[in-house]
């Protein structure tokens, strides 16, 4: 049997399908607010079933229904994501000393390796140093981490905007629409990247799986956490 | 339909507030023609859906040369509507008369128009779940009446009419203060403010260094609004560039992958 190591652990793997289809529904309804000429269809998706509930006489009316609809549910999933989010960010912040998504280092020096990195993986298709994540994974993993606290930060306030003053509910609105299309640009990089391209298969299977992806792959392709992980079992074990 | 203003002169103005009173009157009227309620005995609560004029008291300058200045907030019916063009449910239109209407059963209470407005005009009401502000009254404009503000007026402090007509007499009225008090009097909103608002369908006659005053900025602005419609528009660009770019690279991956399996073949072959 491979030796296996452990990718992502069960509290990662649960926290990560349970984004999923959060950030479906927030961008299901959050899209219509944010742009109704674009995106007014999708208001018109929630009202159309309302419509033959309440008393609607137009399409107008069916959208404006639907709109509220919208602002229901995203209110609503704002609230069990959260309920999502704290138990996770617990036992993360818990153990801030073992993440992966540090920098390997601060300045022109490191960044300019990180691209070649990246470059060597993913256009020239060969072998990389890199550790668990490449540094585009740790840029998208702190994308992730700011942006989800900045939306949930400037949705609580806009949430409560008749408490706030005019111009905080102003920088709040902005917040949150930046945050959106920041991390909706990152997504549709990031499921194609993790997803669609198979470079990063093993990793995908870890994740939608039972978390462990077979030694070689790690020895081969992200040697630099094979080193972490050998040098973490010497100092368990004794050399 | 010609575009039909009004406009409001704070030098003729008696601070009767005769007209909020009639704003108030006439949609407590309202709601009874469209058979929505019974007339409401009171006037003096700023009922949000039925109150669309707000005198707002102050006192500038210190004693001797302190003086009151009533600054009168209303909306301005801006040619440019930010309101209108933020409005997610296209609740708010602006009709022929040129007046920026919320439509009452479209209006989804999400207040966005308050984070658009320059002039802090739309107001939320919490127990309709919905934003109101004035709409020049324009079921009377469109069938020959003036507004009940400019009705209830009895200086002609305010007064209404086609564009050329309110922009000629308040260019009048101002040249004429001007002359007659040695300060300079300006006609707020008859050439386009700024690109964020253009041209008001309300303009007021006021002194132009009592312009902060009388809240008139020279140029009225929401930033984060402007930066919010240009993250949207970048937003897009960038969605779409991403799109493209994971398809050509994914294009590019399938042409080395086919090379590497024709290599791989070659060398069985070889084998």
């Amino acid at each position: 049997m491979n030796e296996k190591v452990i990718a992502f652990t069960k509290m990662q793997i649960w926290f990560h399908k349970h984004v999923i289809h959060f950030m479906a529904l927030f961008i299901f309804t959050g899209l219509p607010i944010l742009s109704p000429a674009a995106f007014g269809w999708m208001a018109w998706i929630l009202g159309f079933p309302l419509s033959a509930v309440f008393d609607v006489h137009s399409q107008a009316q069916t959208i404006a229904l639907g709109l509220q609809a919208a602002r229901v549910l995203h209110w609503t999933c704002a609230f069990f994501f959260t309920l999502t989010v704290i138990p996770f960010a617990l036992v993360m912040l818990a153990r801030w000393r073992d993440w992966q998504i540090y920098p390997d280092g601060i300045g022109i020096g490191p960044m300019k390796d990180g691209l070649e990195q990246l470059k060597r993986r993913y256009i020239r298709y060969t072998d990389a140093r890199m550790g668990k994540y490449n540094m585009g994974q740790k840029g998208m993993a702190w994308l992730m981490i700011v942006g989800v606290a900045g939306m949930m930060l400037s949705g609580l306030a806009l949430m409560l905007r008749t408490q706030l003053p005019l111009e905080w509910v102003g920088v709040a609105r902005f917040v949150h629409d930046l945050f959106f299309v920041a991390i909706g640009v990152g997504l549709i990089a990031h499921i194609y990247l993790a997803a669609v391209l198979p470079l990063n298969r093993a990793g995908l299977k870890a994740m939608f799986g039972d978390g462990e992806i077979d030694a070689e792959e790690v020895r081969h392709h992200h040697p630099l956490w094979w080193e972490k992980l050998k040098r973490a079992e010497t100092r368990r074990t004794g050399p | 339909m010609t575009q039909m203003i009004q406009c409001y002169d704070t030098q003729a103005c008696i601070r009767c507030f005769s007209c909020m009173v009639n704003c108030g009157v006439e949609n407590r009227v309202r709601l009874q023609r469209d058979a929505r309620g019974t007339m409401d005995r009171t006037v003096q609560q700023a009922l949000p859906h039925l109150f669309h004029l707000t005198p707002r008291v102050k006192e500038s300058g210190i004693y001797p040369d302190g003086r009151r200045i009533t600054e009168f907030h209303h909306c301005n019916h801006c040619e440019n509507a930010p309101c209108k063009q933020i409005c997610p449910s296209g609740a708010i239109t602006q009709r022929a008369s040129g007046a920026v209407v919320i439509q009452e059963d479209l209006c989804i209470g999400c207040q966005s128009c308050k984070d658009a407005c320059p002039y802090d005009v739309p107001t939320f009401s919490p127990e309709r779940n919905k934003t109101f502000k004035c709409h020049q009254c324009y079921d009377r404009v469109e069938n020959g009446l003036k507004p009940a503000c400019v009705a209830a007026c009895p200086t002609e402090a305010l007064f209404s009419g086609t564009r050329e007509e309110v922009a000629a007499e308040a260019s009048k009225r101002a040249a004429h203060y001007t002359k007659a008090t040695g300060t300079a009097y300006t006609v707020y909103g008859a050439q386009a403010v700024n690109a964020y608002v253009g041209q008001l369908g309300w303009l007021t006659i006021a002194p132009e260094k009592d312009a902060d005053l009388y809240h008139l900025p020279a140029s009225p602005s929401r930033p984060l609004n402007v930066m919010r419609d240009v993250v949207k528009v970048g937003g897009g660009v960038a969605a779409v560039a991403v799109v493209a770019g994971a398809a050509l690279h994914f294009s590019g991956w399938l042409k080395k992958r086919s090379e590497l399996v024709a290599r791989e073949h070659e060398q069985q072959q070889d084998k």
